[in-house]
């Protein structure tokens, strides 16, 4: 009698287990779903944030007419941007383009000397991008190196 | 001894039970995230394309396994989901295989861009006068659909009716529609074209032109009735709109009312916003013009922008633009910018 209760005990405690296991075993499915959902969000964030530079690369608020291709901005125009108005158009993102080397912050009466333009200024919370365009400066007719750099808050 | 068994056969019975039930809910569940899944894959697929043709301006092509229903700005709407797009400017008719290009309008001073994706299939051209300005209106709308030289899918052209004719071949694409079938129709006097019932399932639109307003057979088509080469009205079995540009034929065409208000509300946003820019820029840029007829130039130009900016309605915006075009292109041709 002790015999077969023990029998029967150790085959519920084996079923038990393997019902266990496999909950288990469910939950770590699910998981790895959350994960990848999660995932595919911040990739889904990111991707956005190249596209906007991309747009910016090319966008005829910023470039030289017969530039279409992109990334050759005026110096004028980049300091005719408002943050409000990019803002309405490209998001909530942060845009800084400056000229390494040159310190001079960009108003109105410097334009056509200064070599950073900070259109919506960068916060510490901010991260994003950076790509080299050139910035071709009204006055001098010359083309010069500079950085564009596109972020948002995280 | 048979106690026993008969417990462990039943109780086996009943875990093996749960353990199949569990198990389908899982698979099922499965098979309806991956249904989901990669439907939502095709729109993000799609949601790509359409950010690398506006910012590489090439044409692309598209095909999915699931339709696209409507596009509710900013969202694309199929069965399997919904995917914001969200920043371009986009004008789409639903189907499944689309063909994508980037649009611009220039106004001299300014550039808009914007995304049509249109689906592959025959675009009729029904005439009922043969005048410049409806030649021009025609070419005007080629002009802003893609070229389907290399792609898979293709749209293609075609003319009428002569009688219960229509002229339309695979093999008449946007530039040899324009430049050799257009003319070859309008300039021979053979042929007179007439209004008739179009059945072709294959055609993807059609498009009836006259420079009065008619009665028209096709009503799953439009009616456009041009005033000047540039503007004018489309008639659709429902409504009237007014046109400035053949973006705005294009978006009643192919999206209906929404896309048609949803492009102009889109333009307007960026034209205010444009038009304050340059304004901007065009006064850090006076201080350096000496010559006084530029300077002159330079000040209409800036009374034009102003009242862009100032205006409430597009209509009244969009008259003072063209006036502005003018002004910028003749700086240009004096060399003030």
């Amino acid at each position: 009698m002790r015999l077969a209760q023990t029998n029967i005990m150790n085959y519920i405690i084996l079923t038990f287990f393997i019902i266990f296991a496999l909950l288990i075993f469910v939950i770590f499915m699910w998981s790895m779903l959350a994960v990848q959902v999660e995932r595919g969000a911040s990739e889904a964030k990111l991707e956005d944030l190249v596209t906007t530079l991309k747009m910016l690369s090319i966008s005829p608020y910023l470039v030289k007419e017969g530039y279409e291709e992109g990334s050759m901005f005026v110096d004028s125009k980049l300091s005719s941007v408002s943050c409000e108005d990019i803002r309405k158009i490209f998001g909530d993102i942060d845009v800084e383009i400056y000229i390494p080397g040159n310190s001079e912050v960009c108003e109105d009466e410097n334009y056509d000397t200064c070599g950073i333009w900070q259109v919506c200024p960068f916060s510490e919370k901010s991260i994003g991008y950076e790509v080299p365009v050139n910035i071709y400066r009204i006055n001098s007719k010359k083309v010069e190196i500079g950085i564009m750099k596109v972020g948002v808050h995280v | 001894m048979m106690a026993p068994n008969l417990f462990k056969i039943i109780f086996g019975l009943i875990a093996s039970a749960f353990i199949l039930i569990v198990v389908f809910r899982l698979s099922s569940s499965y098979m309806d995230i991956g249904e989901v899944s990669k439907g939502i894959n095709e729109l993000r697929g799609f949601k790509k394309i359409v950010n690398d043709v506006y910012t590489t301006g090439l044409v692309s092509e598209y095909e999915m396994g699931s339709e696209i229903k409507a596009y509710i700005p900013p969202n694309l709407v199929s069965d399997k989901g919904v995917m914001e797009i969200a920043r371009i400017p986009l004008i789409l008719s639903p189907a499944k295989h689309f063909i994508i290009k980037r649009g611009e309008i220039d106004v001299e001073w300014w550039k808009f861009y914007f995304v049509i994706a249109v689906p592959a299939g025959g675009i009729i051209f029904i005439p009922l006068n043969k005048t410049a300005i409806v030649l021009s209106t025609i070419r005007g709308m080629v002009e802003m659909l893609p070229a389907t030289d290399k792609t898979k899918g293709k749209i293609y052209f075609g003319i009428g009716c002569n009688d219960s004719d229509i002229f339309i071949s695979k093999r008449w694409g946007k530039e040899y529609f324009s430049e050799r079938v257009l003319p070859y129709f309008f300039y021979n006097p053979e042929f007179e074209f007439n209004d008739c019932l179009v059945n072709d399932k294959q055609l993807a639109f059609i498009i009836t032109l006259s420079e009065e307003a008619v009665e028209f057979k096709n009503k799953n088509g439009i009616l456009v009735i041009p005033e000047t080469n540039e503007t004018g009205y489309v008639l659709t079995k429902e409504k009237r709109y007014f046109y400035k540009n053949p973006l705005d034929i294009l978006a009643i065409l192919l999206g209906g009312e929404r896309a048609y208000n949803h492009i102009n509300s889109v333009f307007f946003k960026e034209l205010k916003i444009a038009a304050n820019f340059k304004e901007r820029e065009m006064n850090l840029l006076q201080r350096d013009i000496e010559d006084e007829e530029c300077k002159k130039l330079s000040d209409e130009f800036l009374d034009e922008l102003d009242e862009i900016r100032m205006e409430e309605s597009l209509e009244e915006a969009y008259k003072h633009l063209a006036h502005s075009t003018d002004i910028y292109k003749y700086m240009r041709l004096k060399a003030c910018v």
